[in-house]
């Protein structure tokens, strides 16, 4: 029985994963950040790596609801900055591990997604965008007034750690991992087609008889879900919390991020946070340019491939079969399946 | 006198909105360029004050032409990427700044120096110049827009671009002026303020969500709106500071919850007409 | 390109082209893995400063710990080897900052990390502080707080040290000690009833200062005629700064930490707002005051560290600038090395025991890099020195650090209080004099 099992995977890997590189890319990627910790011991790339995780999370979840509902959302940081401002409170009035305040974040987020939803229901495209933008800022305004309960400029310090920084790494590794695969799941399932439909015409969703209300506040949800626990695994990752949560600068930055990567995809969002995270930390050996260069950098890239890095990358290195639609390597003439000329 | 100075930027950013169809985040950072210029040439240089403002104008109209024909027209279309090119832009004019002047707060000395005594109230002469210099400026663009050939050109484009080609109107050349006209305003905007401002390399940061709110509530890409609009958030928020001591720190929040009233009330804003 | 004529799922050509990029991608990595691995053991020890290096703060930083450096390095080093700094730009959040106190430690491998001038990405530095039991000597944050961990938690925090400033709340305090001072030179003019003004920029951290003056004023015999409350980065002040003139006051109490405090002066000046003034006003301390305000912020008394003559001597022939609470990366470099050598290793855990030692073990000891007292350095007046408390604060308080009052005068920044310590007499602007006797109030 096992062995039918193993041998269907194999037949499976050599005939849709191994000739398609979008396919095996990821999987050496994954294999590769996986087994990183054993070949280098070396805190500082893990950190990176960590960071580049949860921004991974963030930004797939801001995909999730700008890029594939249309719903341009610029304070995202609003979903982060709640539920790492939840954990942080929760962790420290209460004393709960992480393990719950995490979920909790996550589902506050949520709830405030909700909130923040419902108004945004009526607005549409730049008003749509400006309304979401003022939601980080009138918290953060929250967060200086109460300072006692929030820590005020300074913050919250004194989390609990998830756990030892080895298993911080993996943990929050295989969380990205399974959130991504979660909303790849949800945009390629009739939800998603719907978020899709809802982004190319509202209009024209809402005659074919999609409730798109339901479903705008379904994206709000799935979205400040995971941007939640991005936030909280963030919060207890640095085991400090501050006024930089709820930024403007930090819902530009995963903006950037996906856009940079690829809109629409979800490759693309986390390729967007791996290479915007250790590029700004490969800038590191000049101070003084590093912040030109990378902004230079970003302006190029959008000049010369407006649609995203992984998303030219793919067409680059992919070509599609006109007739069975299957994705090949562009230096075959016939297609692997279907043996059409492409 | 910030009222004034709001809404000469306000008009920058209606225009291009209106016109071009875009946001430009990198609006302010023109502003503050023009400052950051006539601080070089007059206070560095040791030009004089008024050669040192015309230099600044052109200089600021001849860089930023540049980035929006480098940057800004190859992908209008994407209008998602145009606004994280549009930040970028604004990051690489404030990084050259810090790179060639450093990241010191500069000040550049006034056109009319000393103060004058009204009613027993002592003005800086400057702040008069300043606010007198924004009205007018203002009134002539109020003029331009409104009772020129091109300004009602600009007009049409903004309604209805589609029609307005068809009626033989080069669309291109409608937003590229749009675009040295606001670039204008803004480097105005920024030499008469320099003198009264502390400039520092991240003042286009902080006006650029006020600005946004007074757009908002003016009503999107409606010229007469962002200057009444400039006018009202202007006056409100030094109420807030004044009414509020305890908060003067939360007039930025204050700003965002006035924007976000209105979007969810009059989403069209005072004046503006809902465009979709 | 070979043409395949083939079906199959994949063909030698891309089992090669396959082979090819999993090869390139083991040597990318590779190549990256050697640009992030920690660097050899050489002969230089290793110090690494943290801060937001692009800024003014960040560059007197570096300023105060090039001069310290090559000081001790004229003298052999430390343990017999010399000294080198690496640097890395900490930015302005806590991410950027935990990840430069990362790359300090697991890839330069420094053996002491100074600075960091914002409190908040200090707190979450700590946590990489304690993490791999680096010493982190801070420089520039003033957060009460930061400290107070050492006391909640010592085995974990015990590698933390502020050596400069002096604690805000301590800050806070010294506003008040001058006032009388001032006070009496005001009354010295023939004012009887002294008026004081207070303007301030609105944060967390200034509430308790406001406060404790509005109680302290009628204490000290004055009359309280308001409190300004402005934002941090309010860029226009006249309509406060008329209020002040009517309200008659004749002292302004100023509490500004931020750019605010720059317009204030500059306004004041312009506009002849007859007042002295005393307070605190960090933008005030830096040389490009003077120029930002075009010479109007004249007669603006600030709160500032005191630094001896030979530093500020020192200072202003290498620099050309005036120190700053930033360049006490001097003293945080002095200390440690002198530690160092007094532990025989580099260990952490027996440095910081002979660090906490520093100023306690008597006025007789010398050290080994300076033809100083223990415990004295530049930051300490005459008569004073250095300790830590036992939360390795800096202690402050007569005998210890204390902080002084500076005042602008005619392009100079000059020391005014305490006496003892007064490189100038304390000016009260002229315009003001004359107000004051146009309209009777003296003589």
């Amino acid at each position: 029985m096992m062995l039918a099992i193993i041998r269907r995977f194999i037949r499976y890997f050599k005939s849709e994963i191994l000739p398609v590189p979008s396919q095996l890319f990821p999987v050496l990627f994954c294999t590769f950040l996986f087994f990183l910790p054993l070949i280098a011991k070396n805190s500082y790339l893990l950190l990176i790596l960590s960071f580049a995780n949860i921004y991974s999370i963030f930004a797939v979840s801001w995909d999730l609801l700008s890029g594939y509902t249309g719903q341009f959302c610029f304070g995202h940081a609003l979903f982060f900055g709640v539920a790492a401002y939840t954990c942080a409170v929760l962790n420290l009035n209460f004393g709960l591990s992480p393990w719950i305040t995490i979920p909790i974040g996550a589902l506050t987020a949520v709830a405030v997604g909700l909130i923040v939803g419902v108004p945004c229901l009526r607005l549409r495209g730049i008003y749509l965008s400006l309304a979401t933008v003022s939601f980080p800022t009138i918290l953060l305004g929250i967060v200086f007034a109460f300072p006692e309960q929030t820590g005020g400029e300074l913050g919250l310090y004194g989390i609990t750690p998830l756990s030892s920084p080895l298993c911080n790494y993996y943990l929050i590794l295989i969380l990205m991992l399974v959130s991504s695969f979660i909303v790849w799941k949800i945009v390629n399932s009739r939800i998603g087609i719907i978020f899709q439909a809802i982004r190319e015409g509202e209009v024209t969703a809402r005659a074919s008889g999609i409730n798109t209300a339901k479903y705008k506040l379904l994206a709000f949800i799935i979205s400040g879900f995971f941007a939640g626990l991005a936030g909280g695994v963030y919060a207890h990752w640095m085991r400090t919390v501050g006024p930089s949560v709820l930024t403007t600068a930090l819902s530009f930055q995963i903006i950037t991020m996906v856009i940079l990567g690829g809109l629409a995809t979800i490759y693309g969002a986390i390729g967007g946070a791996y290479i915007v995270t250790l590029l700004t930390e490969y800038l590191r050996f000049t101070i003084e340019w590093r912040v030109l260069l990378y902004s230079a950098a970003v302006a190029v890239v959008l000049i010369c491939i407006p649609r995203g890095i992984l998303v030219w990358l793919r067409d680059r290195v992919e070509k599609l079969c006109p007739k069975c639609k299957k994705r090949n390597l562009f230096t075959r003439r016939l297609c692997r399946s279907c043996g059409v000329n492409i | 006198m910030t009222g004034g100075i709001l809404a000469l930027l306000a008009i920058g950013m209606a225009l291009q909105i209106g016109v071009a169809r875009m946001i430009n985040f990198a609006h302010t950072a023109f502003y503050m360029l023009a400052a950051y210029v006539i601080y070089s040439l007059a206070v560095v240089y040791g030009l004089n004050l008024c050669l040192s403002a015309a230099i600044s104008v052109m200089v600021t109209l001849v860089i930023g032409v540049v980035f929006y024909w480098l940057g800004i027209r190859p992908i209008k279309e994407h209008a998602r990427s145009l606004l994280v090119m549009t930040v970028a832009i604004a990051l690489m004019i404030q990084e050259s700044i810090v790179l060639i002047i450093g990241s010191d707060y500069v000040s550049t000395p006034s056109f009319l120096p000393g103060y004058i005594t009204l009613f027993g109230v002592r003005i800086l002469r400057q702040t008069l110049l300043t606010f007198g210099i924004s009205l007018g400026i203002l009134l002539l663009v109020w003029m331009f827009i409104t009772r020129t050939k091109t300004g009602k050109t600009i007009r049409a484009t903004a309604q209805d671009a589609e029609m307005a080609s068809l009626l033989g109107v080069n669309v291109e050349r409608v937003n590229l002026t749009v675009m040295v006209i606001s670039l204008a305003l803004a480097a105005i905007a920024g030499i008469i303020i320099a003198p009264l401002l502390l400039i520092d390399e991240t003042m286009w940061e902080r006006i650029l969500l006020s600005l946004m709110a007074i757009n908002v509530i003016g009503g999107l890409g409606n010229i007469k709106g962002s200057i009444i609009g400039a006018f009202i958030l202007g006056y409100v928020e030094t109420m807030v500071v004044f009414l509020m001591p305890m908060g003067a720190y939360l007039r930025g929040a204050f700003a965002m919850a006035v924007m976000l009233i209105v979007l969810t009330v009059k989403p069209e804003g005072l004046f503006g007409i809902r465009v979709e | 390109m070979r043409k395949s004529l083939s079906k199959r799922a994949i063909t030698r050509a891309q089992v090669i082209g396959i082979v090819l990029i999993i090869v390139i991608a083991i040597v990318a990595g590779v190549v990256f893995y050697y640009f992030t691995k920690p660097v050899e053991e050489k002969t230089p020890i290793k110090i690494g400063i943290i801060g937001p290096l692009r800024e003014t703060e960040g560059m007197h930083m570096q300023m105060g710990a090039i001069l310290a450096v090559e000081e001790i390095n004229a003298k052999g080093g430390v343990l017999g080897r010399p000294l080198e700094l690496v640097y890395e730009d900490s930015g302005t959040t806590p991410m950027e900052g935990v990840l430069a106190f990362e790359k300090l430690v697991t890839v330069h491998k420094v053996s002491v990390v100074i600075g960091e001038e914002k409190s908040e990405l200090c707190l979450a530095e700590q946590e990489v502080m304690a993490d791999h039991k680096v010493i982190f000597l801070s420089v520039g944050a003033a957060n009460p707080e930061l400290c107070a961990r050492v006391g909640q938690n010592y085995e974990r925090y015990k590698y933390y040290f502020r050596i400069s400033p002096v604690n805000s709340t301590m800050l806070g305090q010294y506003i008040f000690k001058g006032l009388p001072w001032v006070r009496d030179k005001i009354k010295a003019l023939g004012i009887e009833n002294v008026k004081v003004a207070i303007i301030g920029a609105q944060t967390k951290g200034m509430e308790p200062i406001f406060e404790a003056a509005e109680a302290i004023i009628p204490e000290l015999g004055m009359e309280h005629v308001g409190t300004w409350r402005v934002s941090p980065t309010a860029t226009d002040l006249t309509s406060e700064l008329l209020a002040i003139k009517e309200s008659g006051a004749h002292l302004v109490l100023t509490m500004f930490s931020e750019a605010a405090g720059v317009v204030f002066s500059r306004q004041r000046g312009e506009l002849e707002i007859p007042v002295a003034v005393w307070g605190i006003n960090s933008e005030a301390q830096k040389a490009v005051f003077w120029e930002s305000t075009l010479g109007y912020g004249n007669y603006e008394c600030l709160m500032n560290t005191y630094w001896r003559e030979e530093f500020i001597d020192k200072y202003m022939e290498k620099w050309g600038e005036y120190p700053t609470y930033c360049s006490a990366t001097y003293e945080a470099i002095y200390i440690w090395a002198d530690s160092v050598e007094r532990a025989g290793t580099l260990d952490p855990d027996a440095v910081v025991q002979e660090i906490e030692m520093w100023g306690k073990r008597g006025s007789d000891v010398m050290q080994k890099f300076r033809d100083l007292h223990d415990g004295v350095g530049m930051n300490t007046a005459p008569g004073c020195h250095f300790e830590f408390t036992s939360n390795h604060d800096v202690m402050c308080g007569p005998g210890y650090v204390e902080p002084v009052f500076t005042q602008w005068i005619d392009g100079e920044l000059k020391c005014v209080w305490p006496e003892s310590s007064a490189t100038a007499e304390y000016q009260i602007p002229p315009y003001a004099i004359d107000y004051w006797r146009a309209t009777g109030q003296i003589p």
